[in-house]
Protein backbone atom coordinates (compact mmCIF):
# COMPACT_ATOMS: atom_id res chain seq x y z
CA UNK A 1 0.00 0.00 0.00
CA UNK A 2 2.83 2.43 0.70
CA UNK A 3 3.74 1.89 -2.30
CA UNK A 4 0.69 2.78 -4.08
CA UNK A 5 0.83 5.60 -1.83
CA UNK A 6 4.05 6.91 -3.52
CA UNK A 7 2.34 6.37 -7.02
CA UNK A 8 3.99 3.74 -8.21
CA UNK A 9 2.43 2.87 -11.13
CA UNK A 10 3.37 -0.97 -11.13
CA UNK A 11 1.93 -1.67 -7.42
CA UNK A 12 -1.07 0.47 -8.60
CA UNK A 13 -1.73 -1.76 -11.67
CA UNK A 14 -1.13 -4.64 -10.12
CA UNK A 15 -3.85 -3.95 -7.15
CA UNK A 16 -6.21 -3.10 -10.20
CA UNK A 17 -6.00 -6.01 -12.21
CA UNK A 18 -6.33 -8.24 -9.05
CA UNK A 19 -9.20 -6.90 -7.66
CA UNK A 20 -11.15 -5.21 -10.42
CA UNK A 21 -13.08 -8.27 -12.06
CA UNK A 22 -13.97 -9.62 -8.46
CA UNK A 23 -14.81 -6.51 -6.99
CA UNK A 24 -17.46 -5.10 -10.32
CA UNK A 25 -18.59 -9.15 -10.07
CA UNK A 26 -19.88 -8.44 -6.95
CA UNK A 27 -21.08 -5.28 -7.33
CA UNK A 28 -22.70 -6.51 -10.47
CA UNK A 29 -24.33 -9.43 -8.78
CA UNK A 30 -25.58 -6.81 -5.96
CA UNK A 31 -27.30 -4.25 -8.05
CA UNK A 32 -28.18 -6.15 -10.86
CA UNK A 33 -26.70 -2.85 -13.38
CA UNK A 34 -23.17 -3.74 -15.32
CA UNK A 35 -23.17 0.07 -15.64
CA UNK A 36 -23.58 0.90 -12.25
CA UNK A 37 -21.24 -2.31 -11.00
CA UNK A 38 -18.51 -0.55 -12.87
CA UNK A 39 -19.22 3.25 -11.53
CA UNK A 40 -19.41 1.73 -7.83
CA UNK A 41 -16.06 -0.11 -8.17
CA UNK A 42 -14.53 2.94 -9.80
CA UNK A 43 -15.61 5.00 -6.95
CA UNK A 44 -14.35 2.27 -4.46
CA UNK A 45 -10.71 2.80 -5.90
CA UNK A 46 -10.94 6.91 -5.70
CA UNK A 47 -11.75 6.42 -2.28
CA UNK A 48 -8.53 4.34 -2.07
CA UNK A 49 -6.46 6.03 -4.26
CA UNK A 50 -7.53 9.28 -1.67
CA UNK A 51 -6.73 7.38 1.73
CA UNK A 52 -3.64 5.79 0.46
CA UNK A 53 -1.06 8.38 1.68
CA UNK A 54 -2.77 8.25 5.13
CA UNK A 55 -3.17 4.22 5.48
CA UNK A 56 -3.35 2.12 8.47
CA UNK A 57 -2.90 -0.89 7.95
CA UNK A 58 -5.67 -2.32 9.72
CA UNK A 59 -7.71 -4.11 7.29
CA UNK A 60 -6.78 -5.83 4.52
CA UNK A 61 -6.59 -4.09 1.37
CA UNK A 62 -9.03 -6.24 -0.64
CA UNK A 63 -11.45 -6.48 2.60
CA UNK A 64 -11.28 -2.65 3.20
CA UNK A 65 -12.20 -2.49 -1.32
CA UNK A 66 -15.20 -5.19 -0.19
CA UNK A 67 -16.86 -3.54 2.04
CA UNK A 68 -16.22 0.02 0.39
CA UNK A 69 -17.90 -1.85 -2.83
CA UNK A 70 -20.42 -3.72 -0.82
CA UNK A 71 -21.88 -0.19 1.26
CA UNK A 72 -21.74 1.65 -2.02
CA UNK A 73 -24.27 -1.13 -3.56
CA UNK A 74 -26.45 -1.08 -0.84
CA UNK A 75 -26.50 2.35 -1.01
CA UNK A 76 -27.23 2.39 -4.84
CA UNK A 77 -30.02 -0.42 -4.54
CA UNK A 78 -31.70 2.16 -1.89
CA UNK A 79 -31.92 4.64 -4.21
CA UNK A 80 -32.66 3.08 -7.51
CA UNK A 81 -35.19 0.10 -5.63
CA UNK A 82 -33.87 -2.00 -8.45
CA UNK A 83 -33.23 -5.91 -8.09
CA UNK A 84 -33.00 -6.68 -11.42
CA UNK A 85 -31.75 -10.16 -13.21
CA UNK A 86 -29.03 -9.36 -14.42
CA UNK A 87 -29.03 -8.93 -18.48
CA UNK A 88 -26.89 -11.67 -20.34
CA UNK A 89 -25.35 -9.21 -22.67
CA UNK A 90 -23.91 -6.91 -19.97
CA UNK A 91 -22.19 -9.46 -18.55
CA UNK A 92 -19.20 -11.03 -19.84
CA UNK A 93 -17.87 -13.60 -18.61
CA UNK A 94 -13.87 -15.00 -18.59
CA UNK A 95 -14.45 -18.24 -20.36
CA UNK A 96 -11.81 -20.77 -20.08
CA UNK A 97 -13.86 -23.78 -22.22
CA UNK A 98 -11.46 -24.95 -25.37
CA UNK A 99 -13.73 -25.61 -27.80
CA UNK A 100 -17.22 -24.34 -29.32
CA UNK A 101 -19.81 -26.81 -28.60
CA UNK A 102 -17.83 -26.70 -24.84
CA UNK A 103 -18.48 -22.91 -24.93
CA UNK A 104 -21.94 -23.20 -25.64
CA UNK A 105 -22.16 -25.65 -23.07
CA UNK A 106 -20.75 -23.54 -19.90
CA UNK A 107 -22.19 -20.40 -21.07
CA UNK A 108 -25.91 -22.12 -20.61
CA UNK A 109 -24.65 -23.40 -17.35
CA UNK A 110 -23.40 -20.21 -16.21
CA UNK A 111 -26.87 -18.36 -17.42
CA UNK A 112 -28.85 -21.03 -15.52
CA UNK A 113 -26.74 -20.68 -12.16
CA UNK A 114 -26.12 -16.48 -12.74
CA UNK A 115 -30.11 -16.58 -12.89
CA UNK A 116 -30.78 -18.75 -9.98
CA UNK A 117 -28.63 -17.14 -7.90
CA UNK A 118 -29.93 -13.21 -8.69
CA UNK A 119 -33.30 -14.59 -7.59
CA UNK A 120 -31.99 -14.72 -3.97
CA UNK A 121 -32.82 -11.80 -2.24
CA UNK A 122 -28.98 -9.34 -2.25
CA UNK A 123 -28.14 -10.12 1.12
CA UNK A 124 -27.88 -14.23 0.69
CA UNK A 125 -26.32 -13.39 -2.80
CA UNK A 126 -23.71 -11.36 -1.25
CA UNK A 127 -22.72 -13.81 1.35
CA UNK A 128 -22.65 -16.29 -1.07
CA UNK A 129 -20.14 -14.63 -3.79
CA UNK A 130 -18.39 -13.60 -0.96
CA UNK A 131 -17.67 -17.06 0.83
CA UNK A 132 -18.24 -19.46 -2.45
CA UNK A 133 -16.80 -17.45 -4.98
CA UNK A 134 -14.38 -15.00 -3.38
CA UNK A 135 -12.98 -17.90 -0.92
CA UNK A 136 -13.67 -14.79 1.80
CA UNK A 137 -13.32 -16.78 5.45
CA UNK A 138 -16.17 -16.61 7.48
CA UNK A 139 -15.30 -13.38 9.67
CA UNK A 140 -13.78 -11.56 6.59
CA UNK A 141 -17.13 -11.88 5.10
CA UNK A 142 -19.26 -11.03 8.25
CA UNK A 143 -16.82 -7.81 8.78
CA UNK A 144 -17.70 -7.20 5.14
CA UNK A 145 -21.43 -6.88 5.15
CA UNK A 146 -21.11 -5.96 8.60
CA UNK A 147 -22.90 -8.64 10.63
CA UNK A 148 -22.01 -11.20 12.71
CA UNK A 149 -20.74 -14.45 12.23
CA UNK A 150 -24.38 -16.66 13.32
CA UNK A 151 -26.08 -13.83 10.59
CA UNK A 152 -23.58 -14.89 7.70
CA UNK A 153 -24.16 -18.52 8.58
CA UNK A 154 -27.65 -18.34 8.73
CA UNK A 155 -28.11 -16.05 5.32
CA UNK A 156 -25.66 -18.83 3.62
CA UNK A 157 -27.63 -22.07 4.68
CA UNK A 158 -30.67 -20.32 3.37
CA UNK A 159 -29.04 -19.02 0.09
CA UNK A 160 -27.60 -22.44 -0.38
CA UNK A 161 -31.29 -24.11 0.23
CA UNK A 162 -32.95 -21.67 -1.90
CA UNK A 163 -30.52 -22.49 -4.65
CA UNK A 164 -30.73 -26.40 -4.34
CA UNK A 165 -33.88 -26.22 -4.26
CA UNK A 166 -34.21 -23.84 -7.62
CA UNK A 167 -31.12 -25.47 -9.47
CA UNK A 168 -32.56 -29.44 -8.68
CA UNK A 169 -34.66 -29.29 -11.99
CA UNK A 170 -31.37 -28.61 -14.02
CA UNK A 171 -29.05 -30.94 -11.67
CA UNK A 172 -29.00 -33.81 -14.13
CA UNK A 173 -28.18 -31.55 -17.12
CA UNK A 174 -25.86 -29.25 -15.64
CA UNK A 175 -23.65 -31.82 -13.61
CA UNK A 176 -23.77 -33.90 -16.62
CA UNK A 177 -22.79 -31.11 -18.95
CA UNK A 178 -20.02 -30.05 -16.87
CA UNK A 179 -18.29 -33.62 -16.86
CA UNK B 1 -8.72 -46.40 10.87
CA UNK B 2 -12.15 -48.04 11.39
CA UNK B 3 -14.76 -46.52 9.31
CA UNK B 4 -17.35 -45.78 11.57
CA UNK B 5 -20.31 -45.96 8.63
CA UNK B 6 -22.83 -44.40 10.78
CA UNK B 7 -22.08 -40.70 12.59
CA UNK B 8 -23.60 -39.91 16.04
CA UNK B 9 -26.65 -37.86 16.10
CA UNK B 10 -24.14 -34.45 17.84
CA UNK B 11 -21.73 -35.08 14.52
CA UNK B 12 -24.59 -35.52 11.77
CA UNK B 13 -25.94 -32.39 13.30
CA UNK B 14 -23.23 -29.99 13.25
CA UNK B 15 -22.07 -31.30 9.73
CA UNK B 16 -25.01 -31.03 8.32
CA UNK B 17 -25.05 -27.16 9.91
CA UNK B 18 -21.57 -26.72 8.33
CA UNK B 19 -21.83 -28.27 4.91
CA UNK B 20 -25.62 -26.29 4.57
CA UNK B 21 -23.62 -22.89 5.86
CA UNK B 22 -20.45 -23.51 3.83
CA UNK B 23 -20.95 -26.71 1.05
CA UNK B 24 -18.26 -29.00 0.66
CA UNK B 25 -15.06 -27.57 -0.30
CA UNK B 26 -13.11 -27.39 2.95
CA UNK B 27 -11.09 -24.36 2.13
CA UNK B 28 -14.54 -22.87 2.51
CA UNK B 29 -14.95 -24.13 6.56
CA UNK B 30 -14.38 -22.24 9.44
CA UNK B 31 -10.53 -22.52 10.65
CA UNK B 32 -11.06 -23.20 14.05
CA UNK B 33 -13.57 -26.68 13.23
CA UNK B 34 -11.84 -27.31 9.44
CA UNK B 35 -9.50 -30.31 11.47
CA UNK B 36 -12.53 -32.17 13.33
CA UNK B 37 -14.46 -32.34 10.35
CA UNK B 38 -12.02 -33.68 7.88
CA UNK B 39 -11.49 -36.01 10.74
CA UNK B 40 -14.33 -37.58 10.77
CA UNK B 41 -14.63 -37.25 6.71
CA UNK B 42 -11.84 -39.71 7.14
CA UNK B 43 -13.89 -41.91 9.52
CA UNK B 44 -17.14 -41.92 8.23
CA UNK B 45 -18.76 -43.42 5.12
CA UNK B 46 -22.18 -41.51 5.70
CA UNK B 47 -19.89 -38.23 6.57
CA UNK B 48 -18.10 -38.62 3.04
CA UNK B 49 -21.68 -38.98 1.85
CA UNK B 50 -23.25 -36.04 3.03
CA UNK B 51 -20.27 -33.95 1.71
CA UNK B 52 -20.67 -35.40 -1.56
CA UNK B 53 -24.14 -33.99 -1.55
CA UNK B 54 -22.92 -30.20 -0.99
CA UNK B 55 -20.43 -30.49 -3.79
CA UNK B 56 -22.97 -30.95 -6.19
CA UNK B 57 -24.19 -27.36 -5.64
CA UNK B 58 -20.76 -26.55 -5.22
CA UNK B 59 -19.49 -27.31 -8.02
CA UNK B 60 -22.79 -25.65 -10.13
CA UNK B 61 -21.64 -22.45 -8.23
CA UNK B 62 -18.10 -22.62 -9.82
CA UNK B 63 -19.86 -22.16 -13.10
CA UNK B 64 -20.78 -18.32 -12.05
CA UNK B 65 -17.70 -16.93 -10.90
CA UNK B 66 -18.74 -13.37 -10.98
CA UNK B 67 -15.69 -11.72 -12.67
CA UNK B 68 -16.59 -10.09 -15.37
CA UNK B 69 -13.71 -8.88 -18.04
CA UNK B 70 -13.31 -4.90 -17.63
CA UNK B 71 -10.20 -3.83 -18.91
CA UNK B 72 -11.69 -0.71 -20.21
CA UNK B 73 -12.24 -0.13 -16.34
CA UNK B 74 -8.82 -0.39 -15.36
CA UNK B 75 -7.92 1.77 -17.70
CA UNK B 76 -10.29 4.23 -15.97
CA UNK B 77 -9.33 3.54 -12.54
CA UNK B 78 -5.89 3.71 -13.79
CA UNK B 79 -6.13 7.18 -14.76
CA UNK B 80 -7.33 8.75 -11.40
CA UNK B 81 -4.23 6.77 -9.67
CA UNK B 82 -1.87 8.43 -7.63
CA UNK B 83 1.32 10.11 -9.79
CA UNK B 84 4.96 8.98 -8.92
CA UNK B 85 7.29 12.16 -8.64
CA UNK B 86 9.38 12.74 -11.13
CA UNK B 87 12.49 10.56 -9.02
CA UNK B 88 16.02 10.80 -11.84
CA UNK B 89 18.08 8.34 -10.44
CA UNK B 90 21.38 10.24 -9.51
CA UNK B 91 24.32 8.70 -8.51
CA UNK B 92 25.47 11.79 -6.01
CA UNK B 93 21.61 11.92 -4.28
CA UNK B 94 23.54 10.43 -0.89
CA UNK B 95 26.34 13.06 -0.54
CA UNK B 96 24.85 15.82 -2.26
CA UNK B 97 23.51 17.90 0.75
CA UNK B 98 26.98 17.69 2.70
CA UNK B 99 29.16 18.39 -0.33
CA UNK B 100 26.89 21.74 -0.62
CA UNK B 101 27.53 22.75 3.00
CA UNK B 102 31.24 22.15 2.30
CA UNK B 103 31.43 24.14 -0.82
CA UNK B 104 29.50 27.00 0.93
CA UNK B 105 31.50 26.59 4.05
CA UNK B 106 34.44 26.86 1.60
CA UNK B 107 33.43 29.70 0.00
CA UNK B 108 32.90 31.71 3.11
CA UNK B 109 36.46 31.11 4.08
CA UNK B 110 38.02 32.39 1.13
CA UNK B 111 36.37 35.36 1.16
CA UNK B 112 36.57 35.99 4.81
CA UNK B 113 40.42 35.32 3.90
CA UNK B 114 40.77 37.67 0.77
CA UNK B 115 38.78 40.65 2.91
CA UNK B 116 38.97 40.62 6.59
CA UNK B 117 43.02 40.99 6.77
CA UNK B 118 43.45 44.29 4.96
CA UNK B 119 41.24 45.94 7.69
CA UNK B 120 42.30 44.01 10.34
CA UNK B 121 46.10 44.25 9.33
CA UNK B 122 45.49 48.01 8.84
CA UNK B 123 44.02 48.96 12.46
CA UNK B 124 46.58 46.86 14.05
CA UNK B 125 49.50 49.14 11.95
CA UNK B 126 48.21 52.43 12.34
CA UNK B 127 47.44 51.55 16.51
CA UNK B 128 51.04 50.38 16.68
CA UNK B 129 52.79 53.21 14.92
CA UNK B 130 50.13 55.91 17.20
CA UNK B 131 51.78 53.98 20.41
CA UNK B 132 55.22 54.06 18.99
CA UNK B 133 55.02 57.62 17.85
CA UNK B 134 53.46 58.52 21.70
CA UNK B 135 56.52 56.43 23.00
CA UNK B 136 58.93 58.33 21.22
CA UNK B 137 57.86 61.91 21.66
CA UNK B 138 57.36 61.45 25.33
CA UNK B 139 59.88 62.50 27.62
CA UNK B 140 59.86 60.09 30.71
CA UNK B 141 62.90 61.94 32.57
CA UNK B 142 60.44 63.34 35.09
CA UNK B 143 59.00 59.95 35.56
CA UNK B 144 62.29 58.57 37.25
CA UNK B 145 63.73 59.45 40.88
CA UNK B 146 67.27 60.99 40.35
CA UNK B 147 69.98 58.65 40.12
CA UNK B 148 67.71 55.99 38.74
CA UNK B 149 68.52 56.50 35.33
CA UNK B 150 71.81 55.35 35.88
Amino acid sequence: MSRVAQGDPLACRNLVQHHTGPLVGLAQRMTGNSQEAEDIVQEAFVRLWKQSPDWTPQARISTWLYRVVHNLAIDAIRRTKRQNTMSDEKMEFIDPAPDQQQKIQHKDLTKKVETAISQLPERQRTAITLVHHRDMSNKEAASVMEISVDALESLLARGRRSLKMSLEQHRHDLLGAQS
Amino acid sequence: MTDQTLLSAQDREELTFLLNCYGGYEHHWPEESRAYFLDLLERSEEARHLRQQALELDYLLDHAPAEPACSHLQTRILADAPRLPINRDWSFKGIWRPLSALATATAFGLFLGTTTPAWLHEQDTSELQEAYLAFSTTDFTDNFLEGDLN
